[in-house]
């Protein structure tokens, strides 16, 4: 793809380019123009000159003054009668000039005049600049009036563009500040220009329209979990009568066994979605001063017991104690879900270590897939194994958790370990 | 009156008739709830909705209330109030859906005695409502007997045939969880979820639960008090009286 240019800088280049074509096109016209003023110019002149000898000289000239004549006057010459002369006519012929000490072009106009009843032809001339001249002369005069004019057509482009566009550059840079999330619409400024107006409009109608349906869906999730809650306890209190009844057989235990496993599975993931509506409903402000140490070694207490029975070895390390300021639910959820994180997903055998520095919480575990997709982990049921232990839904309910709170989550994969990081 | 004679009084108090009401709009649930908890001694009582239970309350008096917030014809705090208001003594135990209320029903703890989000399994439901009672009618009791146990509910300490038992934290927990249930088929799900709360459903703690109870039965049968716990193919546990 081609470099990406800004909208003003892209109108700017083509405007110059233009400007630039058209300026050279038409320099060849500009010289011919000139060219042919300049030569109009001369011939007016030399028979303006000529008539005026005539009519002023002529009639007190007598044949003996010719030769004084044409001694003093170069450009002016009585020459003797011939026809080879074009008479009345303007004409161009190259002579040798003293001053340019090599040929050039001269206007010769030819007359016939009478001295003392003889024919004569009266030479009125004039040197030509040289086209060479001429073109450098008006190539620098045009040059300078080229750049002026360019100079100053950019400026006003520049400064017209910039304030023609600017609500478009407003409503641009409003728009791409604009979260979903957040919820708080644009206020874009007002302009009276026809084209700004309906985009802002419809961008208001879109946004709007936007925040609505987000609205629904966070509600809608959020109604549909609290629905199924007695449900779910009516399914579960079912089981534990059906589990009274007495003489029951294996096959039977067994399938009211795998019941309460699905009644189970149905209340965790029930109880994420509501969790995660509840984030995204900004539900959860009651925050206060915890001690950070004293949840985790609270929490700790079950999941150590928990990670002990599949085999895996937990080390703790506390370095300092670290106060945050905290939802308690929200603050023991995100430690449960990332230390259950790393006991469902680690190999048998394995260890998590677990520790506090500064003002950072780790988690680190052994686990069997390589490193995990940065961009994914932390997606709404996007599961990196086919374990079915997991719902997907844990470790976004972290990264809300922390969004919520301001922290700073990070996912790396080293020395074969998956590291989870809160920054506080 | 020596220590013996004592406990055995108590004894006779526990055997006592409770009354229950339990104000719940969904029948299914109530009538699996009464069906539950009249294996035990006690005597239940239903409420579909505000009006019935208002009118109940005012008529009678009960040991517990379970109240369910959400019921048709109006909002169930408001029966909590009532009873506040009326200087009821009974124990209530709010069962209701987790929302948005939850902080709120939280800091109502003052005036609710305890607090059983939606879903919840029958032996804890039991289990709390046995707390409370024994709190509310016997707080100068801290002896719990069973067969030949006995335990002390202050000291947290646990005596077989007047010998010593020393049990975790978590041993001790579920003794008491499975008494709470006595002769009452417990599922592994309902001890799990008692024993580690959120956590359970969190991760698979069958194996957990398993060696709990595996550990937890040998303390005891060491100490004498064998075939206490029945286990039914290794997904319900029945403590026999």
């Amino acid at each position: 793809m081609d470099r990406m240019r800004s909208l003003l800088n892209k109108s700017r280049v083509q405007f110059l380019s233009y400007t630039v074509i058209i300026i050279l096109c038409s320099s060849p016209l500009f010289f011919f123009i000139m060219k042919y003023c300049y030569t109009e110019d001369l011939d007016e002149l030399i028979e303006y000159r000529a008539d005026y000898f005539i009519k002023k000289q002529l009639p007190s000239f007598s044949s003996t003054k010719i030769n004084e004549w044409n001694l003093y006057n170069e450009d002016m010459q009585i020459l003797p009668f011939a026809t080879s002369y074009p008479l009345n006519n303007v004409v161009q012929k190259p002579f040798y000039n003293y001053a340019e000490d090599h040929e050039v072009n001269y206007r010769i106009y030819y007359t016939q005049i009478e001295i003392g009843n003889k024919p004569y032809v009266l030479m009125s001339r004039i040197a030509m600049i040289e086209t060479i001249h001429l073109i450098k002369t008006l190539a620098f005069q045009y040059g300078v009036l080229a750049l002026i004019l360019t100079i100053a057509l950019l400026i006003i482009q520049r400064v017209i563009s910039k304030k023609l566009w600017n609500p478009f550059y407003d409503s641009l840079n409003k728009i791409e500040g604009f979260n979903l999330e957040q919820g708080i619409p644009p206020q874009f400024v007002e302009t009276d220009t026809l084209e700004f107006a309906r985009l802002n409009e419809n961008l208001n109608r879109l946004i709007e329209s936007d925040l609505n349906a987000y609205a629904q869906q966070k509600e809608f999730v959020e109604n549909a979990s609290h629905e199924l809650q007695t449900p779910l306890a009516v399914f579960q209190s079912q089981l534990d009568l059906l589990l009274q009844k007495p003489n029951l057989t294996k096959t039977q235990v067994d399938i009211i066994q795998s019941l309460y496993s699905v009644s189970s599975r149905l209340t965790r993931l029930n109880k994420n979605l509501l969790l995660l509506a509840r984030l995204d409903n900004s539900q959860f402000k009651e925050k206060q001063e915890i001690d950070f140490t004293e949840i985790l070694n609270t929490q700790l207490f079950y999941l150590k017991n928990l990670a002990e029975n599949d085999g895996i070895n937990v080390s703790v390390k506390i370095n300092n104690s670290i106060t945050v300021v905290a939802n308690k639910t929200l603050l023991e959820s995100l430690i449960n879900n990332l230390i259950a994180n790393a006991i469902r997903h680690n190999i048998s055998h394995g260890y998590i270590s677990i520790s506090v520095t500064n003002n950072a919480f780790m988690v680190s575990n052994t686990g069997e897939s390589e490193t995990l997709d940065k961009e994914k982990i932390f997606r709404r049921f996007s599961r990196t194994s086919e374990k079915k232990k997991g719902n997907g839904l844990g470790l976004s309910i972290v990264h809300q958790i922390c969004k919520l709170h301001g922290w700073k989550i990070e996912y790396t994969y080293q020395d074969h370990q998956h590291v989870f990081i809160v920054n506080f | 009156m020596d220590t013996n004679s004592l406990v055995e009084a108590q004894t006779d108090k526990q055997r006592m008739i409770m009354k229950i009401l339990i104000i719940e709009d969904e029948h299914e649930l109530s009538s699996n709830i009464v069906t539950y908890l009249s294996y035990d001694n006690y005597l239940c009582e239903q409420a579909f909705n505000f009006q019935d239970a208002m009118e109940k309350i005012s008529l009678y008096s009960y040991d517990c209330i379970l109240l369910d917030l959400n019921l048709p014809g109006g909002d169930g705090l408001r029966i909590l109030d009532e009873i506040k208001m009326r200087k009821i003594e009974s124990g209530i135990i709010i069962i209701s859906a987790r929302s948005a209320l939850d902080d709120k029903i939280k800091g109502l703890k003052t005036g609710a005695d305890d607090y059983l989000p939606k879903p919840f399994s029958l032996p804890e439901l039991s289990v709390r409502i046995y707390a409370l009672m024994r709190r509310q009618q016997f707080s100068h009791s801290n002896i719990l007997k069973s067969n030949n146990i006995e335990v002390d509910m202050l000291a947290k300490t646990v005596k077989v045939n007047n010998h010593s038992v020393v049990l975790t934290k978590t041993e001790y927990d579920l003794l008491l969880f499975l008494i709470g249930n006595k002769n009452k088929v417990v599922s592994k799900n309902a001890i799990a979820e008692h024993l580690s709360g959120d956590m359970a459903d969190m991760l698979d703690s069958h194996n957990f639960v398993y060696a709990h109870i595996k550990n937890l039965k040998s303390k005891i049968k060491e100490a004498g008090c064998a075939n206490c716990i029945r286990t039914i193919y290794g997904t319900g546990y029945q403590w026999i009286e």
